[in-house]
């Protein structure tokens, strides 16, 4: 039971950034992040041998976070909180650069809650949690091409979605 | 006014870093907590014949299969002494790795060659001496031989085949315990296993445990340098290996899972 502790604390972050984004909701999202780890505790049996863990156990965590947002339907609101900027050694920014950091984040996650859900999944788990794009096909269950292909379009509608005082260079499919 | 970046995904990736998560709720913690509540699924082991007085748990694939997962994700830190101790240290199991191979020489478990032998009593005032103690299983009466340096700060102790104790291959033993204190100077310990041993996850006490079992596995022991030393001496039979304090043990036998398990409950410091 610690071995799968210490292994569960390896992939702790990405799990509960995961549930995160696809929840939109930090309590569910802990939730989902627990009934996930019971949930591969109790099948670790079905683990096949030599795969990856990290992506096999986020699949499992992904599932129960989706579960949870269909469960809670229509009615759940989709809310992410970024933390604000802290000075640390000389490089704090001005009070003025600060707000307009702020301001950009509120408004970039709250265009993310605009995006259809399927590409608001592809776009998080690529970009918030950071997993790469055969990863995220792995989490999600999607083919490769689809990730890639909803990414792209996510950042797209994700642009239009921005207010005119946020601009975002780029192609934004890197 | 407006402002620019140059790139959304960017954006998003600063975003990603700056989530905020809730701080009330610990999941592993309360994970844990969870399937610990409902008994975990997880298998008692039939009372042993040596009664440790304490309920031991094992889940064969389950556990094995966390186990290997710890192995695949920490492989490349398994490479310098300094992380190999950290993470050995963190896998709960002391200097002692176990890695899959497909290149497991013929001649494992086919020789014994356990050090240079010493009486017991010297053997026990050198582990004192060196600030650890020795220990062996009160179960399997007093060891019949002791041997030091293979590995290098480390103790063999020996007991004859009994009843209780089946002979290991045609070695003359029925038990081996190599005894690894966790000095910097003393290398490490590797099982180099072949496809088709069966490692499983257990409990010794309170500790995390490796069973070994099955096709024959060579070890390898790690020096004072970290560099791999290939050491075939070892008798390859049934291994259980485990951390109590500061010296990781290492219980060779014929005995199945249970039984080993059990004797390895009964450790007792020599004195």
């Amino acid at each position: 039971m610690d071995a799968y502790a210490s292994l569960l604390r390896m992939h702790e972050g990405p799990a509960r950034r995961l549930a995160l984004v696809v929840c939109g909701s930090a309590g569910e999202a802990d939730e989902a992040v627990q009934d996930g780890f019971v949930k591969a505790w109790y099948g670790l049996a079905g683990f096949r041998d030599g795969a990856a863990f990290r992506p096999w156990l986020l699949r499992i965590v992904a599932n129960e976070a989706r579960n949870r947002r269909r469960s809670a339907g229509r009615r759940a609101g989709y809310e992410l909180r970024f933390a604000e900027d802290r000075a640390s050694g000389g490089a704090a920014p001005s009070p003025e650069a600060a707000v307009l950091a702020a301001d950009r984040r509120r408004t970039v996650g709250a265009a993310l809650a605009g995006l259809p859900t399927p590409q608001r999944d592809v776009v998080a788990c690529r970009y918030l949690v950071g997993l790469d794009e055969a990863e995220t096909a792995s989490v999600l269950g999607l083919p490769r091409g689809t990730v890639k292909s909803r990414a792209a379009r996510g950042l797209a509608r994700l642009r239009d979605l921005l207010p005119e005082r946020i601009e975002i260079g780029g192609t934004g499919d890197g | 006014m407006a402002e620019r970046h140059d790139d959304l995904g960017l954006v998003l990736g600063e975003l990603g870093e700056r989530l905020e998560l809730p701080a009330a709720v610990d999941p592993v913690a309360a994970a844990i907590g969870r399937i610990r509540a409902d008994g975990g699924g997880l298998d008692t082991f039939s009372r042993p014949k040596w009664s440790p007085g304490r309920p031991i748990w094992a889940r064969e694939r389950v556990v094995w299969a966390a186990a290997v997962a710890l192995l695949v994700a920490l492989a490349a830190t398994l490479v310098a002494p300094g992380p190999r101790h950290a993470v050995a240290r963190w896998l709960g199991i002391g200097s002692v790795t176990v890695t899959y191979t497909d290149r497991v020489p013929a001649s494992a478990g086919g020789t014994y060659d356990l050090g240079a032998p010493t009486p017991v009593a010297h053997a026990i005032r050198r582990a004192d001496a060196a600030g650890w103690h020795l220990a062996a299983p009160s179960a399997a009466g007093d060891p019949a031989r002791a041997f030091v340096g293979r590995p290098a700060g480390a103790v063999n102790l020996t007991w004859a085949p009994a009843a209780d104790l089946p002979e290991i291959g045609d070695s003359g033993i029925g038990l081996l315990l190599t005894e690894v204190p966790a000095t910097t100077d003393a290398g490490g310990v590797a099982k180099m296993a072949p496809r088709g041993t069966t490692i499983e996850l257990v409990r010794v006490g309170d500790e995390a445990a490796y069973w070994i079992a099955g096709r024959p596995h060579e070890v390898v022991l790690t020096d004072a340098d970290g560099d791999v030393v290939h050491d075939s001496s070892r008798l390859a039979g049934n291994t259980l290996i485990w951390t109590d304090g500061e010296v990781t043990y290492r219980l060779e036998s014929a005995l199945d899972r249970d039984d080993a398990v059990a004797l390895a409950s009964t450790l007792r410091r020599l004195s």
